[in-house]
């Protein structure tokens, strides 16, 4: 064959996107191969983007330079900040999208990038020479060569189908399964597992009562994800919720034994966080209810997603049981919900980079590592990108730890813990959380996205910005002194206890009952300029009240970081030798042979290893540093 | 996560064999040890990081309550002139095993970390100091005391420090899973938990928690021994009572007051309790330098024991000298001796008169009371056990303990001044962390799990 190409894309789903549009705007040619090349950015459940901590994420792929942000900002039908009763270190953004604008914006970004060709073609196993990819099989075109391979299968890897007790093979509806691949790549050594997830019906909308439902619209004040929309003017189209009552329940409970699931038919793990309403109904029993969110999927479509009810029982109870529901007493469904079993590759086998241990220059992202939805696949599409075209361009790989991003989070959990079900980021996962906010992931990422060629310069300069602002807020803030006098004067119809002892304003912004917007007018007759920069730049002054108002909990998980970064920055050579330790315990020897952490701290993290085998591996490390 | 061995953190051992009596050193070492070193001395007599290789005669107090814990020698050396090649800070100290264990008590307290095993000649190997061959001798060690420490921790997993504890890290991990649920789900999912109620279940934690540490005292007497000195004004008898308990001539016994001058320490079993007696200089205000620095040292026995034996001499009449040891025992666990029972009460005998509650009456001469003394001595340990189970053995673990605690008081005050969960939650991981330095068992995973299993989440 003569067709070659520097990178191939196996996969046009969120991960396969991101994973080609940064390795060829990086400089690379690039060919997606996908099996249907009609379908590409395909939202296979949810009609929506972000989250918590999902939202995060895509502003951190943003702040990197990928697309995701961007699609979501373009194709949006309501956006709404979430957990903004709690605080601000804890919001995060989400939107409900047109799921067919979506899925066409990315079509038209892929196909207008030149560096990428697309190919409609099956992928049914990688080539592989000594130990490195040389290119994929297909099942048309033969043998195509690369020089890296990115494998980004979703749920299509021997996908199957379950809606009642019957069983299809497929990796989505109305989309075949990949054959092959999984028992080509399991011939190479690479170990593999079963995984499930499952999908709620589709409803007609036209069959739906909405007066019997309540609507609920997002935010009167959209923020976009993407760190370079401007000129935000999103739609605003509610959801609507009703509920599910003990009649649904009965009904639900009566059709178990034709549920896949329950009878055992489904032997993937599903996950917990995402359970199908049969799963809600057993485990919560006493539950006289559950709430569903009824979202529309695309402007002047007609299917509509019932968020909350995803099921694997048969057709006629999923029908019988959702006309329990207010507003669906007559409704009828597009198609039935389904679950979809699939193999997947455990992450363990991956470097932080994504490439696979096994086998040179080949990379794997997305669910296909066991993880599930749109923003982790996408976080990981990017970073195979982004290191699959660095290591082409002979440069140093990219990685972010956990304590500067919840991508950071994601990979080393992948890769240092494995999977048992599918994964899903939770803020809970990062311990350095309230420096991993939203609001700053441009400050902490776009630098390396910029010097990448990825993120913009504007963005860049932006939070280079913000950065300097802050900084400069901060220590002005400490400098400026206010009498006892002057404080009870003129803050006194604020503050909580008249002052005693004279104080700086940053002081006083500590005072829970104080605001930034409080103190400004105070600031402005010191630090004019300062000021009016803070005055017109909501954004920074968000920043600057979050930074002062909790410096001490951010100086500790600071501290923290230096003494997990300390330990993350002791390398361990992928050639080193544990069988020559000879006081290893048997089972850390194992585990670090298989698992080959890249630093001392990443094996830190592999249960199972003690303190005791961490020194040994130390020592041991300093006496191969001196004999290289 | 797993405990981590932080490679440049301060670390702190004992380098001298624990045992009774003589001179021990506790070395620290790392980029804090000087710091550390001086929040444990008083300000006017703290070690410069300048004054390499000097040796500073100075006292060791707690810095939380002001008690004076030892006088000692502390002695700085410089980093690349050290042994471990970093910052190293040596403090020599008296025998006891108290005073050794509070100063790494302390020392923990401060910001260092008890050493691994082997861990101060690692860091020499680290530093190259040692060759590899020294090293590996040094990992061959390690792993051999790893082993034992292994067998140790075995035992004590069947034992009920790490069920306590575990059933303490439980509760926390219930209570981060209330805290980190209302983060991770929305509102819609999720009815969050009212911030009294969570004041109320940390509140009850660290009851548990200061229930459990509080019996640390208990659990050094069951490994290490009692320490029980007894004192009282000279010529009291209490060389006599000391050698009549040990059935042996130990001690020096005339007539002369002050006859000891040193402290004498004896282990003997009392009930199947160690018990470190210990023979101290009679208590007198005097000038002769000598005596005093005896009497100091009694002074330091007091503060350091877990029983007292008060010897008061019936032969003899109630002095000023009693008055002011009576002084000194208040709020200590003791028992008042009314010695000499077979010689007739001097007229000026009247402890009554004082305030002062025999609660015994001996003679070493004839025998008279030894008996009860000894199940009274019993008695009295066996009431320092808090009625807890669980042990805390050594000072790691009174150290994990005492963070844990902290913590948890940081994050309790946090939920009172109404912080968000974000903040609390920070507070909580790093009990639950501490405590699963004890347990081993890791975090982030848990509370997923409990979140998952208490709360109806997903749409
Ligand atoms: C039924 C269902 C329910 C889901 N439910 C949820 C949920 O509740 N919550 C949630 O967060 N996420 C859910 N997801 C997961 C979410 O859709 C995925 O996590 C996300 O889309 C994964 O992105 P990806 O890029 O890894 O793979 P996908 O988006 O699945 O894309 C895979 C791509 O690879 C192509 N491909 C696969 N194999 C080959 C091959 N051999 N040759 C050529 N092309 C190939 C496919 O054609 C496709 O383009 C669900 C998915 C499904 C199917
Ligand atoms: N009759 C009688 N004499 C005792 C008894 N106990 C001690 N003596 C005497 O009291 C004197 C002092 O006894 P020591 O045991 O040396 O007293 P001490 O308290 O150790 O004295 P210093 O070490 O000098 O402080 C000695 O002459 C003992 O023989 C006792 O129970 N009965
Ligand atoms: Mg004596």
């Amino acid at each position: 064959m003569t067709d070659s190409y520097d990178i191939i894309v196996v996969g046009a789903g969120h991960a396969g996107i991101e994973a080609a549009l940064s390795s060829a705007r990086m400089g690379n040619s690039v060919a997606i191969i996908t099996m249907d090349t009609n379908a590409i950015g395909r939202m296979s459940c949810n009609p929506a983007i972000g989250g918590l901590a999902k939202g995060h994420l895509v502003r951190e792929i943003d702040a990197l330079g990928g697309e995701m942000g961007k699609a979501a900002d373009a194709t949006g039908i309501q956006f709404k900040m979430l957990n903004r009763s709690k605080g601000r270190a804890v919001w995060s953004p989400r939107c409900q999208s047109d799921k067919y604008a979506y899925a066409d914006y990315m079509d038209a970004v892929v196909n207008s990038e030149e560096n990428i060709t697309l190919i409609g073609d099956s992928v049914i196993g990688v080539s592989v020479l000594s130990k490195k990819v040389e290119g994929v099989y297909t099942t048309n075109r033969g043998t195509i060569a690369a020089k890296a391979v990115i494998l980004t299968c979703g749920t299509f890897l021997n996908g199957l189908m379950h809606t009642g007790l019957k069983s299809t093979s497929g990796g989505r509806v109305g989309e075949e399964k990949s054959g092959g691949l999984t028992e080509n790549l399991t011939e190479l050594g690479f170990k593999t597992g079963r995984l499930k997830t499952g999908t709620p019906p589709r409803l007609k909308k036209e069959t739906i009562n909405f007066d019997l439902t309540e609507p609920q619209y997002g935010d009167e004040e959209p923020r976009a994800f993407s760190f370079s929309t401007k000129n935000f003017n999103p739609p605003n189209i509610p959801a609507y919720i009703t509920h599910t009552n003990e009649k649904t329940h009965r009904i639900i409970e009566s059709g178990l034994d034709k549920s896949p699931m329950f009878t055992g038919l489904i032997k993937g793990i599903g996950p917990r966080y995402c359970p199908s309403i049969e799963d809600k109904i057993i485990r919560f029993s006493d539950k006289p209810s559950h709430q569903l969110f009824l979202e529309i999927e695309g402007i002047g479509r007609g299917d509509i997603y019932v968020n909350g009810f995803s099921t694997s029982l048969p057709e006629d109870v999923q029908t019988e049981a959702i006309r329990t529901v207010p507003g669906l007493e007559e409704v009828e469904l597009v198609r039935p919900g389904y679950a979809v079993e699939y193999d997947y590759f455990p992450p363990h086998q991956l470097y932080h980079t994504m490439e696979t241990k096994l086998v040179k220059s080949l990379y794997f992202a997305g669910q296909i590592n066991g993880t599930s939805g749109y923003e982790e696949a996408a976080a990981q599409g990017l970073v195979a990108g982004i290191n699959a075209a660095l290591k082409l361009l002979g440069k140093d790989k990219f990685h972010t730890d956990r304590a500067e991003s919840y991508i950071g989070v994601l990979v080393d959990d992948l890769v240092s813990k494995g999977t048992q079900e599918p994964y899903r980021m939770f803020t809970s996962r990062a311990e350095y959380r309230i420096l991993l906010r939203h609001d700053n992931a441009d400050i902490r990422l776009s630098e390396k996205g910029y010097n990448f060629g990825l993120a913009s310069k504007k963005v860049y300069d932006r939070a280079k910005y913000k950065k300097s602002l802050l900084e400069e807020s901060v220590s002005a803030l400490r400098a400026t002194h206010l009498s006892v006098k002057k404080i009870n004067e003129r803050l006194g119809h604020i503050i909580s206890r008249p002052a005693d002892k004279p104080s700086s304003l940053l002081q006083l912004l500590r005072r829970p009952e104080v605001k930034l917007l409080d103190i400004l007018p105070i600031f402005e007759i010191t630090s004019s300029a300062l000021a009016k920069k803070i005055q017109s730049d909501p954004e920074s002054a968000e920043q600057i009240e979050l930074e002062v108002k909790y410096e001490g909990y951010m100086k500790r998980q600071n501290e923290q970081v230096a003494r997990f970064r300390k330990m993350e920055h002791k390398n361990i050579p992928p050639t080193f030798d544990y069988s020559a330790i000879r006081s290893l315990s048997s089972e850390g020897r194992e585990k670090l042979s298989t698992m080959k952490p890249e630093s001392l701290g990443h094996a830190s993290r592999i249960s199972g290893i003690t303190p005791s085998d961490l020194s040994l591996v130390a020592i041991a490390l300093r006496a191969y540093d001196t004999r290289v | 996560m797993a405990i981590d061995p932080r490679e440049d953190d301060t670390i702190v051992a004992l380098s001298t064999p624990p045992g009774l009596g003589g001179i021990a050193v506790v070395r620290l070492s790392g980029t804090e040890s000087v710091s550390i070193t001086n929040k444990l001395l008083p300000s006017n007599k703290r070690i410069s990081a300048k004054s390499h290789g000097k040796a500073l005669v100075t006292t060791i107090s707690d810095p939380s309550t002001g008690d004076t814990i030892d006088e000692v020698v502390v002695t700085f050396f410089r980093a690349q002139h050290s042994y471990t090649t970093e910052d190293l800070v040596e403090i020599s100290c008296h025998g006891g095993e108290y005073v050794q264990s509070q100063i790494l008590y302390l020392s923990t307290n401060a910001g260092a970390r008890i050493a691994e095993p082997g861990e101060f000649t690692k860091r020499a190997f680290l530093g190259g100091r040692i060759d590899l061959s020294q090293a590996e001798a040094v990992a061959d060690l390690i792993s051999a005391k790893v082993k034992s420490a292994h067998r140790f921790s075995i035992l004590q997993m069947q034992g009920a420090l790490k069920e306590r504890t575990s059933s303490l890290r439980s509760k926390i991990v219930e209570l981060s899973a209330l805290i980190e649920a209302e983060l991770d789900f929305s509102d819609d999912e999720i009815t969050p938990t009212p911030k009294n109620v969570i004041a109320e279940k940390i509140d009850q934690v660290l009851i548990g928690i200061q229930q459990v540490s509080g019996n640390y005292g208990y659990g050094k007497i069951i490994r290490t021994g009692a320490i029980v000195p007894i004192i009282g004004k000279p010529n009291a008898g209490k060389s006599s009572l000391l050698n009549a308990l040990l059935a042996e001539e130990r001690a020096i016994v005339t007539e002369t007051p002050g006859t000891t001058t040193d402290i004498i320490e004896c282990p003997v079993d009392i009930e199947g309790f160690l018990v470190r007696l210990i023979d101290t200089a009679g208590i007198r205000s005097t000038s002769e330098s000598v005596e005093k620095l005896g009497v100091d040292k009694t002074f330091e026995q007091i503060r350091s024991a877990d029983l007292i034996l008060w010897l008061i001499d019936k032969s003899s009449p109630i002095e000023e000298d009693d008055l002011n040891i009576y002084a000194e025992l208040k709020n200590r666990n003791y028992i008042v001796l009314e010695s000499k029972s077979d010689l007739s009460r001097h007229k000026s005998f009247n402890p009554e008169r004082h305030d002062i509650k025999p609660d015994l009456a001996i003679s070493s001469q004839t025998g008279d009371g030894l008996h009860e003394l000894s199940s009274d001595i019993a008695t009295k340990l066996r009431s320092l056990d808090a009625g807890e189970d669980a042990l805390i053995t050594n000072a790691r673990q009174a150290a994990a303990f005492s963070k844990s605690e902290k913590a948890l008081k940081r994050a309790l005050s946090s939920t009172l001044d109404g912080a968000g969960n974000e903040f609390i939650s920070v507070d909580i991981r790093d009990a639950m962390i501490y405590l699963g330095e004890i347990t081993g068992e890791i975090t982030t995973d848990d509370v997923l799990n409990e979140i998952f299993s208490r709360f109806c989440i997903g749409k």
